[in-house]
């Protein structure tokens, strides 16, 4: 092909500019060819029609994506080495995984990838989060696939964590792991043997972790030396304080709050005196200033803390603490009903792969790869024997199987997709009544309305 | 008699440097469409529609406006906005002039406090706003710690609601380098004719300051108003970073109320609505500023104050 120079004589040669724009518009036309999906595998069945049995890997290949939220350090290599067999199980199936770092604001991501249209096949989902994306229609219903499904049934899966995988109904997400919250109590041990004090027990309630922190805590000149019990204030807590009490955060159908009662105020109060009335446990200046508060315990500034599974970490790292953990106390009336923290998978409707984003979900449900580093109790009756760990003795985890088991003890937020912004209107009251500006009986008669009428609202 | 010059059309060699131009243009125009324009216009069409992401967008007409007059965190956050606004635009103002006339002042090292006062100012945001938890931390933070020395108990700045604000009002002060330099300039920009005329009628000081400087500087003084007042109606990423608009709504400024609606409430549409009125509002503002600087900018060469 000759390449002529522009001319004035009419000539139909191709022009340099002209190659120049074609050979442009072929580049911009490679890339975004490149930027594209590759091709899909035909999507699984979610019609009515009866799946067949998937014995053998999926046949389908390509990739999936996939997004993880919250991923500790110690998790990574796991998560790697649990993709890298996947992949060698699956041939024709390449793993894409993402773990942006813990705390980076995973769910506006996810929201941005939704709005996008460039949701990952398969991600991470949170207690509360399932409902309003599948409200959404962002996730794919999972029934067919469980169904077709020759390594785990639908019987097999613990009753307490179907609600929480679940909407309308239809299962929406796929538990690996769950932990109630708050889970412990971490106790100091030289504290507890300096006060001449006897060790905290599983059956403890919380009039004896007040007594205790009471003598534990060391104060001078108006410098606190160390605080005796810490807990925080935001939403798990205070639902596991009212719920353990025997109050409800919203009516059975919620549709109207239920917080604004005795029980409920009871328990906060209870806990939020320990701040401002007993001065024993820090408010949330001093707690700020405290930085972590697992590693404000385990360096002895904190004799006791109610503390959850993710605390562990930094306790493990700390050298030359000395402590031990029981289950999180009951409530005074001997209630103990906890927040249900998830590890779960959700797949994208718009997967073009949900075969093997299923297997993906599935196999780790099955072989729990990270359960060497993160302890959750797993959501298969099947898998309960496998729930043991070096220091699940120390923990007390070893009694979770059985307590889980009963009904009741674990719970989710509810009112589904309104739930972020109806914690926030609680939280938002409670707020002053944890710096005492309040009383909790004002501050939940304040939310009452405001939660009423965002429950109503369409 | 002259003549008119005869149009004529543009000839080949015009037409081409016009194009060559456009074709110049072409990657900030068409990131300008894109990435601007377009999701500008898709979010006015959105704000007529309830938008839940992923899902399509379903007309409501003007209900998401009308959603606005009946929610109370609106109202909020709409509030604080405009208290922050009002305290710390005009505060900002007068310290950075303030600050610029003592610069202005022929002193030994006055390049190096230049320096000095604008370097904050390009501190990020996110930095500034971590380090500034720990300035007002109540136990350990110096702002206390100086406060101490003047036997004042110093209050919980990020955890009293009724602080919180005060504490953000301080902090944006730590930005004023910029409206600094920018006084600066304007005021070397004034004739030195005008302090010597002043000098021979006797006006010194003060007078010199309110009768020439002022006036003088007053566009810019205009164009810093303007800006801080958009500014400020914009802050984000402080009260996202260091107190989630808490404790207690305290710091729910506008544009994070609209971003937890956007993002973590999944009202794309309402979200879309509150961006609007926040146009609204600032244009008003802007508006305001501009007509009422006929009373006090002084343009030279109008033939107007």
């Amino acid at each position: 092909m000759s390449i002529r120079t522009p001319n004035s004589h009419g000539s139909h040669g191709i022009s340099r500019r002209t190659l120049l724009k074609l050979i442009g518009i072929g580049s911009a036309g490679a890339a975004l060819a490149a930027c594209g999906a590759a091709p899909a595998a035909p999507a699984a069945s979610s019609g009515n029609a009866e799946p067949e049995p998937t014995a053998a890997p999926a046949a389908a290949t390509g990739s999936i994506r996939v997004l993880v939220c919250c991923a500790t350090p110690a998790e990574e290599p796991l998560r790697n080495k649990y993709n890298a067999a996947f992949e060698a199980a699956n041939p024709g199936i390449k793993v894409i995984a993402e773990a942006p770092p813990a705390g980076m604001n995973y769910f506006e991501k996810l929201q941005t990838l939704l709005a996008a249209n460039d949701m990952p096949d398969v991600f991470d989902m949170w207690e509360g989060y399932v409902q309003p994306y599948a409200a959404n229609g962002a996730l794919l219903a999972m029934d067919d696939l469980l169904k077709a499904d020759s390594k785990i049934k639908a019987d097999d899966i613990l009753p307490a964590v179907v609600p929480a995988q679940s909407y309308q109904g239809k299962q929406y997400a796929f538990i690996y792991g769950f932990m109630p919250g708050p889970v412990s109590l971490f106790y100091n041990v030289d504290h507890f043997k300096e006060a001449g004090l006897e060790a905290p027990s599983p059956n403890w309630n919380w009039n004896n972790v007040r007594e205790a922190a009471l003598k534990l805590h060391k104060a001078a000149g108006g410098k606190v030396e160390r605080y005796g019990v810490n807990f925080e204030n935001w939403f798990v807590p205070w639902q596991y304080m009212m719920w353990s009490n025997g109050a409800e955060v919203f009516n059975a159908d919620e549709s109207k709050a239920a917080f604004n009662n005795p029980k409920a105020t009871e328990a906060l109060q209870f806990w939020y005196d320990m701040v401002n009335v007993d001065k024993i446990a820090p408010n949330q200046d001093d707690a700020k200033a405290l930085g972590s508060m697992a590693k404000a315990f385990a360096s002895g500034q904190i004799s006791l803390r109610l503390g959850n599974y993710w605390d562990l970490g930094e306790l493990k790292e700390t050298k030359g603490a000395n402590w031990k953990a029981v289950l999180a106390p009951k409530s005074n009336s001997g209630g103990r009903t906890w927040y249900m923290h998830l590890g779960c998978w959700s797949i994208s409707a718009q997967s073009k792969m949900p075969q093997a984003a299923w297997d993906y979900a599935r196999d780790f449900v099955l072989q729990r790869p990270i359960d060497s580093v993160t302890p959750y109790v797993p959501p298969l009756k099947s898998l309960m024997s496998t729930f043991k760990g070096p220091d699940h003795e120390q923990l007390g985890y070893t009694a979770l199987p059985e307590i889980v088991s009963q009904p009741g003890t674990l719970r989710i937020p509810g009112a589904g997709a309104k739930f972020d912004k109806i914690q926030g209107l609680i939280q938002a009251e409670l707020d002053l009544a944890f710096i005492g500006k309040k009383s909790v009986a004002d501050a939940l008669a304040t939310a009452e309305p405001k939660v009423n009428e965002e429950l109503a609202r369409k | 008699m002259a003549t008119a010059p005869a149009r004529t059309r543009p000839g080949h060699l015009a037409r081409r440097e016009a194009l060559i131009g456009y074709v110049f243009i072409s990657p900030w125009l068409i990131g300008f469409l894109v990435f601007l324009a377009g999701p500008i216009l898709a979010s006015l069409g959105l704000s007529f529609t309830q938008y839940k992401p992923g899902q399509i967008p379903i007309w409501v007409g003007l209900a998401n406006y009308v959603r606005m007059f009946g929610d109370e965190l609106f109202y909020l956050s709409l509030s604080v906005t405009t208290k922050y606004t009002l305290i710390s635009v005009p505060l900002g103002l007068a310290i950075a002039l303030g600050l610029a006339l003592l610069l202005n002042q022929k002193v030994p090292g006055q390049r190096f406090f230049r320096t000095v006062f604008y370097v904050p100012s390009l501190i990020s945001g996110v930095a500034m706003a971590i380090v500034f938890a720990w300035i007002f931390n109540s136990r350990f933070g110096i702002l206390n710690y100086l406060l101490s020395f003047l036997k004042l108990d110093g209050p919980n700045w990020l955890s009293d609601p009724d602080f919180t604000l005060s504490a953000f009002v301080l902090m944006s002060l730590w930005g004023v380098g910029s409206t600094v330099v920018i006084f600066i300039a304007a005021l070397q920009g004034v004739p030195v004719a005008l302090y010597e005329a002043a000098s021979l009628d006797g006006a010194v000081g003060w007078r010199r300051f309110i009768h020439i400087t002022l006036p003088m500087i007053s566009p810019v003084v205009l164009f810093a108003a303007i800006t801080g007042v958009i500014g400020t109606f914009q802050t984000f990423a402080v009260s996202y970073i260091m107190t989630s608009g808490g404790p207690a709504n305290a710091s729910l400024f506008y544009l994070l109320y609209l971003y937890k609606n956007a993002f973590n409430w999944f009202e794309m549409g309402y979200a879309s609505a509150l961006a609007w009125f926040l146009f609204l509002i600032i244009l008003i503002c802007t508006g305001l500023l501009l007509r009422t600087s006929d009373l006090w900018v002084h343009y030279e060469g109008l033939g107007k104050k």
